[in-house]
């Protein structure tokens, strides 16, 4: 069977597919790609399925080893990477040989890179999905891993469909990013004065991970404790010391805080991409 | 006004739909909602989380489905029936497991004993799951073991864990962090994803604590790992 070997697996590395889903009822995460356009990007490409396994890099990407000649395209944050030596180009198919190590770098624009193959990752579905999660899965690659590929459909595609999508490639990262945002269900426990104060710019703080992204500034607010309800990915809660926490697709199915916001989908996919210190604004929809 | 019929439907950004019911006490209302939501997957067949009194219908919030939601959510409704299973727990509380038990004695000013017998006493309904993989919120803890979150989460709390925060009591079906004081552990898997149904417990099924002994934990614990320990349930 063709397949890839981690021979580094570089900071926090993952298969992630489009998600997990019919398990929430027992407490199980969504999961899945945090930067859903690159992964539509990079399987559009290939002509994978569009639902097709990839691999996530957070922060500084692996070293892979090919079992035999592969196509592949690196897709989402800015990165270096180099087959057998060889520069790789972003956003575009690329050619490796039976043997040929892949080194993605660390990465400089953005927070998240991904590695697509033709055929897709194979690994096994747990629960439905190949997204990487703890209990279910190893929390991450480690070093030896072997993830099998399945079968290539790259080449029965011609190249206007190529460039349709190459197109949507996104320029440079803006100086400050907008966040479209609905309000919450507890967005109305907020005093007008405090419903201003949340919209106020904000910066990603250092806590970002897989379940949740923390934002610098804090809310001041009195708003009683609640029991424990249902979020999603996407939802923002207020903790009691003023904490905004943005739940992202690794985020548990219930919580205990105030649900503020609620981001449009558009924007809970931007969020994948963001670092510490970057600022970002609100857009408040009706 | 029967007592369910105090909701109101909040579209939760266009991915999801939020339907709230006012404040009431959670194990009276739960037999209501568990019959509600059953409705609801019945016929939109989507992804469907609940909570005490909240239900999230992942689906968009379009004006024809808001339409059909309230049309069935005004429709009469039977509780779901009170019959249901009971899965008896093995706790063993000795301090190896237990071990917040010392300071949570300490606090209550009740011997370790009492606060076992407060804990097996009652008969624990299953409300959701949720938090952690296969972690059941159970309604039915005795007030006097009413006790709040420590202020700073514990790193790291063991798999099996029994623990009470605030008024909730629960089981770790895996190690995580948490702010829940321990008071003992179970030896048996509460989180399986390589099963047909990773988690033996429904929502509504009720659970009974059985206080074990050290020696007793051991045994079962070795039943667990060589797969030839059956969970005892039984009918109410």
């Amino acid at each position: 069977m063709n397949g890839l070997i981690v021979i580094q697996p570089g900071f926090w590395t993952s298969v992630q597919d489009a998600g997990r889903f019919g398990y929430a009822h027992l407490g199980i995460p969504q999961s899945g790609v945090m930067d859903r356009s690159a992964m539509a990007m990079a399987n559009g490409l290939l002509n994978n399925r569009p639902d097709a396994a990839v691999i996530e890099c957070t922060l500084k990407g692996p070293v892979v080893a090919f079992e035999k000649d592969t196509h592949f395209v690196i897709t989402g944050g800015g990165v270096t990477a180099d087959c057998a030596g060889k520069a790789v180009k972003h956003s575009a198919v690329a050619f490796a040989k039976a043997g040929d190590h892949l080194n993605i770098g660390a990465v400089s624009r953005g927070s998240r890179v991904y590695l697509a193959v033709a055929g897709g990752i194979m690994t096994e579905k747990v629960l439905g999905s190949r997204s990487m999660y703890a209990p279910l899965t190893a929390p991450k690659l480690e070093k030896k891993d072997f993830l099998p590929i399945g079968r290539s459909r790259y080449g029965a595609i011609k190249g206007a469909k190529l460039k349709s999508i190459v197109s949507n490639i996104s320029g440079d990262k803006p100086e400050a990013l907008c966040l479209k945002v609905f309000k919450g269900p507890e967005y109305q426990w907020l005093s007008l004065d405090q419903r201003q104060a949340l919209l106020r710019p904000n910066n990603v703080s250092k806590y970002l991970n897989r379940m949740a992204l923390q934002f610098e500034k804090k809310l001041q607010h009195h708003m009683p404790d609640m029991h424990t309800a249902p979020v999603i990915p996407g939802t923002i809660q207020c903790t009691p010391d003023g904490s905004l926490i943005a739940l992202l697709y690794d985020c548990q199915t219930t919580g205990g805080y105030p649900r503020v916001l609620q981001l449009t989908s558009e924007s809970l996919n931007s969020l994948g991409q963001l670092q510490a210190d970057d600022k970002v604004y609100w857009e408040l929809l009706s | 006004m029967t007592p369910y019929d105090n909701y109101d439907i909040f579209p939760l950004g266009t991915q999801a739909i939020l339907i709230r019911w006012a404040p009431r006490e959670h194990s009276q209302f739960l037999p209501y909602l568990l019959a509600i939501k059953n409705r609801l997957v019945l016929h939109f067949e989507v992804e469907v989380v609940h909570t005490y009194a909240q239900i999230l219908l992942k689906m968009a919030p379009s004006p024809a489905v808001l339409k059909q939601l309230k049309k069935l959510l005004d429709q009469e409704i039977e509780p779901l029936a009170n019959k249901s299973v009971i899965h008896h727990i093995p706790v063993c509380y000795d301090l190896e497991f237990g071990l917040d038990l010392n300071a949570f004695t300490k606090a209550k000013q009740v011997a370790p004993q009492t606060i076992i017998d407060w804990h097996c006493a009652p008969r624990y309904t299953i409300a959701f799951l949720g938090f952690l993989p296969g972690f059941p919120y159970l309604t039915g803890l005795d007030p006097r073991l009413h006790f709040p979150r420590k202020k700073k989460p514990a790193f790291n709390i063991p798999k099996g864990a029994v623990a009470i925060g605030g008024s909730q009591t629960g089981i770790y079906p895996q190690e995580s962090p948490g702010g829940w004081h321990i008071i003992g552990n179970t030896p048996i898997r509460l989180f399986d994803p390589k099963a047909n149904n990773p988690s033996p417990f429904s929502p509504g099924d009720q659970i009974q604590f059985n206080p074990v002994s050290f020696s007793k934990y051991n045994t079962i614990a070795q039943k667990v790992a060589r797969g030839t320990y059956d969970l005892k349930t039984t009918q109410s």
